[in-house]
């Protein structure tokens, strides 16, 4: 056998540390290793070039690269062992970087480490067979998950190419929480005017299919092949029938005192109701856990009387929809963090402590206040923005939530415009980082108070006969330390606005098991690479918006176009390829025991019947190459194609 | 040069066990007001790079004892610390026997008076014996080329200022500041490390009669009642003291 | 002046979270006692090395309010201890705190009692001393209880229960040393080490496994700095209430708010175990305070103030009095010695009926009916 060995220095990363002359003595002194490269960067054009040239040159049959981690570069080296004629997987990286010379401090040892992990992928490698990619078509057809601004655009996107999509969103309508506001910074547009247009544009368009009250509860197969599973939950009013007029609302004998979801619970509804005057599907839908109608049995219906289109139909079912697509679009957005955890602040125990989104139904003409600031029946003369209520902070969010800055100045803004109030912004550090940002942020310091300095402590206990007054006439008295002035000081508000970390949609969680995607330490989702592939979590599945990590609406619509056009550009193709590093199974040692079928996250393992006996089968299409099956299997029957028992004893031999 | 002299005297926070004309303290420390002669030496040689040395007496029972306030004095910056073993004797004896090696200082600090030894003379008494001139109750001490100023405490709030050409010796009454704080770790690597010089003197016995003088039992009255009453029957007493 | 610190320097007394702190201010909103330039400004000048004077840092009495408060879980208090020991290493310490420290050293309390006389409290008491028995539970009394006249009461009475319910203990008498603890809160790390060795020797010597303390100050050194198994005397009593051995059967008709220990709360999390013993106490009724649990402020007794009394302007104690009149309580209730001499201190200064009782003090009552 002819190993080559080629060690990247990777500019200072590897060759800063490691002795690289060290390294290619000892390489060469390896079994079988025919030559032994070093070069700056053999991920570059002159790099791949040596190692062509020494395939052809050389007749080398494996290729041991010593340089980064195999998730950066094994991709780029396979192609260069198939262009020399070499089948890519004849080659095996030794990971120096991420797991040797970034890691460690000691040099020497580092070097000694170094050698052995190089040893071990040279072992290995003379174990490695000729492997074949496969291809399988893509299903033409696109799953998108979640209605808010980042789904409806990469909906749009991939129905307007001629694509079909399944559009599934769990609320009554799409929108998702873009529909709440009242106007968008930094250009202080209309939201309702940028967002329900497109809205009725997803109802309108004929390759779109809309799911709203609806779930994803079951995905399997793999990229190019997925099968779904919707569940649609009955809304008890026909969607094609109703015209959306709204009678059926009048009618309901019901008094509106149910907290509104969608108002964020300072309005309140009917147990039939539209969310708001633009939702689309632009019909109402019924809760049959507060209908009198399902509770009592005894209700007089005026709903279905009143209804000419005779849309309403309380015999609607709960279904189950299944759909094939190729491709997943995630875009399930988030949700506020429950500011109630933080005690000090008092939301929930005081009036006039409310969150942004609270404030941004209040401003929002059809919201529950019709537009007006209203603080105990008051207009308030002095409110209080605090920004950073849970983000940056180690006892609950640790990450930025980046939008707050902004969206606190505008409320501030919008504040004072509908108001006569005295505006103070509590901030740490001001992040306006966007185009036309600081712009929107110098205008907004013209009209409010700008305070550095976080607020500690939000309380109706006074501590002299001033604060006695303003408490008694329902104000609340902020703590904080105006840390530019050095001065702690203690101002009593007629309202405090609460700007919440934002943190992954309930249900985040169970979606990505059933996705079988991994999530980043926030709870977001995971992208394969921050930085080249933002958009990607797993082959043939894509997330985009606020489900992916905090983020404005620019940035969201951004990449929600970006993730269709990944979509798209795999449909386009036709085709996968699929990685053949798959388990298979041995036939004559199974016992058809059935242990691994449980095991495998990507239900690829069915048993079977072969001849006669029982037999465990593995679908390669579907499987993932993870390997929890070979584990598992008491007879050792199913076997790894890139890691057969041999090649894993060769390579953990000569670590030792 | 400066020298510190630092004399071992009983504890009396801890008490003392007295049995006929035995007293025995439980422990000794260093006589606090020498401890505030050692605080005003180590400032002079801040101020002025004065070098300061430091004697220690201590008794048979307490040699061991003196130690650690030499080490303390060492830990705030006093360059060489001695002592010597004195028996319980007078003034006069100890004069004799240190002056020798006194007489190499120019500057000569110790406390007006100890615990043990109320009437103050050890420092005139030495500066006697030395010839060189004598001042006690200081408060603040300055050096001007070949003289030292001194402030003298009076009582009161008034003080003396006095030039005094050196050689001479100071009895140290108060401090302007309070005494530095030398942390314990700093503290225990000089223990460690330092040493401290034994001085061999001789010292001839004088005689020195200790005795416990019980004073006498003051007739203690108790008044009860409201304090009216109280104040009532007071008054008539303090009347029938004065008159 | 300002002295820039070597990086060796930094490194040494930089901590983990120092960093993170983004300068938000609110430590120093929520610190009870800070003059505004205290944690939050001192912790950016730790941080560049850049030490002025800070004075200022003495005023922090290591009470951790501000640590429940930081976002960035930068533990200010513990930066204030850090710029103590500063301050310590260079003999740069407030007369107040030398007089402290320097009592501790020489008599191993914090008042500069005699140590002979430690062991005093107990000589009509028939309370066994570690030399003349075999014992399960060293009882370690510690500076307060042993000697400051206004607890003594709580220290007697504690020696009669635990008689009473026949602990098998014993106490150290003259040997008892200083725990150390709020030695080491300010940063004197020398001395604390000489007080943890020299205890550890006696412990040695009489064969000390377990210690029982009922102050909080000792508990938390104990079981914190010195990893020694330590009980506190409440949680004995709490046990004896729940078995039925202790029984509370006289009333004690008074509104009752309890003050938490910044050792037993914020160091060690004990918030609900004083409180349920009030709660069993027949005819007590128990209210909060504004500030409780985690954000208690405390006595002003922390941090080797309790020798001298707290200098700062503001008088935390007579805050904390302040809010238990606001709740109109009759009684406040607290489990700490420290607490309890600042606490009675102030409310004799505000001239108000507030009885400050330690925990130990109404159990006892409603044991005994008597002792109040
Ligand atoms: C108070 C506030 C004010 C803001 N103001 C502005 C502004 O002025 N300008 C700006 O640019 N940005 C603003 N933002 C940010 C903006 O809201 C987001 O960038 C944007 O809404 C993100 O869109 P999205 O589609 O990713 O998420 P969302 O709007 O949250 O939409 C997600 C959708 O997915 C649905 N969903 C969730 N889970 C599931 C599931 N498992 N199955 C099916 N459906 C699911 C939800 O019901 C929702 O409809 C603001 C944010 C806040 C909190
Ligand atoms: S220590 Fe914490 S609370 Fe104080 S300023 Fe820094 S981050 Fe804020
Ligand atoms: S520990 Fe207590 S006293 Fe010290 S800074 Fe923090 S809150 Fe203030």
């Amino acid at each position: 056998m002819r190993v080559g060995v080629y060690i990247c220095h990777c500019g200072f990363n590897i060759a800063g540390f490691l002795d690289i002359d060290e390294l290619v003595r000892y390489a060469e002194s390896l079994n079988d290793v025919v030559i032994v490269r070093d070069y700056r960067f053999m991920c570059s054009n002159p790099g791949q070039e040596l190692i062509r040239d020494d395939i052809e040159k050389l007749n080398l049959d494996r290729v041991v690269v010593a340089a980064c981690s195999p998730n950066l570069h094994e991709a780029t080296f396979r192609r260069v062992l198939s262009e020399s004629g070499l089948n890519p997987f004849f080659l095996q990286i030794a990971n120096i970087r991420e797991q040797c010379s970034w890691v460690h401090s000691d040099k020497v040892k580092a070097t000694e480490k170094a050698k052995r992990i190089i040893r071990s992928a040279v072992e290995r490698v003379k174990h490695h067979t000729a492997l074949e990619s496969k291809r399988v078509n893509v299903i033409p057809r696109v799953l998108v998950i979640g209605g808010g601004i980042a789904g409806i655009s990469a909906s749009l996107l991939i129905a307007e190419a001629g694509v079909e999509v399944y559009l599934v969103e769990r609320e009554p309508t799409i929108g998702g929480n873009m529909a709440k506001f009242d106007k968008v910074f930094p250009t202080l547009d209309c939201a309702a005017c940028i967002l329900t247009p497109k809205m009725t544009a997803v109802k309108e368009n004929p390759n779109i299919k809309l799911y709203t009250n609806s779930e994803v509860v079951e995905v399997r197969g793999s990229v190019g092949n997925f099968k779904v599973k919707i569940r649609v939950k009955p809304r008890f009013i026909d969607e094609d029938a109703c015209t959306g007029c709204m009678e059926c609302v009048d009618s309901c004998l019901y008094y509106p005192t149910i907290p509104s979801k969608f108002d964020e619970k300072i309005g309140f509804r009917k147990p039939i109701y539209m969310p708001f005057p633009q939702a689309i599907p632009n019909t109402p839908i019924i809760n049959p856990d507060e209908c009198l109608y399902f509770i009592t049995n005894k209700c007089p219906m005026y709903c279905e009387d009143v209804c000419e289109a005779d849309a309403i139909n309380f015999e609607q079912e709960e279904r189950i929809e299944e759909v094939e697509v190729g491709a997943i679009v995630i875009a399930t957005g988030y949700k506020l963090f429950d500011p109630s955890e933080i005690s000090e602040y008092g939301y929930g125990r005081y009036k006039n402590v409310f969150t942004a989104l609270q404030v941004e139904r209040m401003l929002n003409s059809t919201g529950p206040t019709g537009g007006r600031i209203v603080v105990n029946g008051r207009e308030p003369e002095r409110v209080a923005i605090v920004h950073c209520v849970g983000s940056r902070d180690e006892r609950y969010r640790r990450y930025c939530s980046r939008v707050c800055c902004m969206y606190s100045l505008k409320l501030a803004h919008l504040i004072k415009e509908r108001t006569n109030a005295e505006v103070y912004n509590f901030y740490i550090d001001m992040r306006a980082f966007g185009k036309g940002y600081e712009e929107f942020y110098r205008s907004v310091l013209e009209e409010v108070k700008v305070v550095r300095g976080k607020v500690a402590e939000i309380t109706d206990i006074p501590m002299n006969d001033d604060e006695r007054r303003e408490v008694e006439r329902g104000r609340v008295i902020v703590v904080f330390e105006d840390t530019l002035l050095g001065r702690v000081e203690r101002i009593p508000f007629d309202m405090v606005i609460l700007s919440p970390a934002i943190e992954p949609s309930d249900g985040t969680k169970e979606l990505a098991r059933i996705l079988k995607v991994s999530l980043d330490e926030n709870g977001f989702f995971r992208e394969i690479h921050p930085k080249l592939a933002p958009t990607v979590v797993a082959p043939g599945i894509f997330v985009c918006g606020c489900a992916q990590g905090p983020k404005d609406i620019q940035d969201s619509v951004a990449q929600a176009e970006s993730a269709a056009g990944q979509a798209l550009s795999m449909i386009n193709r036709g085709f996968v390829e699929l990685e053949p590093t798959t388990a298979y199974v041995d036939e004559e040692k199974c016992s058809g025991c059935g242990m691994c079928v449980p095991v495998c996250p990507f239900q690829a393992i069915e048993v079977v019947s072969v001849n006669g006996h029982v037999r465990a089968r593995i679908d390669e299409s579907l499987c993932m190459g993870c390997g929890v099956c070979a584990a598992s299997c008491p007879s050792r029957a199913i076997r790894h194609r890139l890691f057969e028992s041999e090649t894993i004893r060769a390579e953990i031999l000569s670590l030792l | 040069m400066i020298c510190v002299i630092v004399r071992a005297v009983p504890d009396l926070v801890e008490g003392l066990e007295i049995e006929e004309r035995d007293v025995r303290p439980y422990r000794y420390i260093a006589n606090e007001l020498d401890e505030y002669a050692v605080e005003h030496a180590v400032s002079l040689k801040e101020k002025y790079n004065e070098r300061v040395e430091v004697i220690g007496i201590a008794s048979e029972d307490a040699y061991d004892e003196i130690d650690e306030s030499l080490y303390m004095a060492i830990a705030k910056g006093v360059d060489k610390a001695y002592k010597v073993k004195i028996p319980k004797t007078t003034s006069y004896k100890i004069a004799d026997a240190l002056s020798d090696f006194l007489k190499k200082f120019d500057i000569i600090l110790t406390g007006t008076l100890a615990v043990d030894e109320f009437y103050g003379v050890l420092g005139a008494t030495i500066a006697d014996k030395l010839d060189i001139p004598y001042v006690g109750g200081v408060r603040s001490i300055e050096i001007e080329g070949d003289s030292v100023i001194v402030k003298k405490e009076l009582g009161g709030g008034a003080y003396l200022v006095l030039k005094v050409k050196k050689p001479a010796l100071f009895g140290i009454l108060s401090l302007e500041k309070p005494p530095r704080y030398v942390p314990i770790s700093k503290l225990r690597s000089v223990m460690r490390s330092a040493e401290i010089e034994e001085l061999k003197v001789k010292v001839e016995e004088d005689v020195l009669d200790v005795r416990f003088l019980e004073p006498p039992k003051p007739e203690v009255e108790f008044i009860d009642g409201d304090p009216e009453e109280v104040a009532e029957k007071l008054a008539e007493i303090i009347r029938g003291l004065i008159s | 002046m300002v002295e820039v610190l070597s990086e060796s320097y930094q490194n040494k007394f930089g901590y983990e979270g120092l960093t993170r702190c983004y300068q938000c201010g609110n430590c120093t909103a929520i610190c009870p006692v800070s003059d505004g330039r205290f944690p939050r400004r001192l912790i950016a000048h730790l941080r560049w090395g850049r030490i002025e004077r800070f004075d200022e840092v003495w005023l922090c009495l290591q009470c951790k309010l501000c640590d429940e408060f930081c976002p960035r879980d930068t533990n200010p208090s513990l930066a204030m201890q850090t710029l103590k020991r500063i301050s310590v290493e260079n003999g740069s310490v407030p007369p107040h705190i030398g007089e402290f420290l320097m009592n501790v050293y020489r008599r191993r309390n914090p008042w500069g009692h005699s140590r002979m006389k430690r062991g005093e409290w107990m000589k009509d008491l028939n309370v066994p001393t570690v030399k003349d028995c075999e014992f399960d539970w060293l009882w370690f009394v510690g500076c307060a209880n042993s000697f400051d006249s206004r607890v003594l009461g709580v220290t007697e009475k504690i020696a009669r229960i635990l008689n009473e319910l026949e602990i098998s203990y014993a106490v150290l008498g003259r040997d008892e040393g200083c725990c150390g603890n709020d030695v080491k809160r300010i940063g004197e790390d020398g001395l604390f080490e000489l007080l943890m060795e020299e205890n550890f020797k006696v412990f040695k010597r009489y064969g000390v496994e377990r210690i029982i303390t009922h102050s909080p100050h000792c508990y938390n050194t104990f079981k914190n700095d010195y990893n020694i198994e330590v009980k506190l005397f409440l949680e004995l009593l709490h046990d004896f209430i729940n078995d039925g051995s202790v029984e509370l059967k006289h009333e004690f008709k008074k509104v009752v708010t309890y003050h938490d220990s910044c050792f037993l709360g914020r160091y060690n999390n004990i918030y609900e175990l004083p409180r349920e013993i009030l709660r069993s106490v027949p005819g007590l009724k128990l209210v909060e305070m504004r500030s409780n649990r985690r954000t208690s402020i405390c006595c002003g007794g922390g941090a080797g103030n309790i020798a001298v009394g707290y200098q700062g302007k503001v008088q935390p104690s007579i805050l904390r009095v302040k809010e238990a009149l606001d709740v109109n309580a009759d009684v406040l209730a607290v489990a700490c010695p420290f607490c309890k001499i600042m606490l009675e201190e102030a409310s004799k200064s505000v001239n108000c009926n507030l009885k400050v009782l330690d925990v130990v003090d109404i159990v006892y009552h409603s044991m005994y009916g008597e002792g109040l």
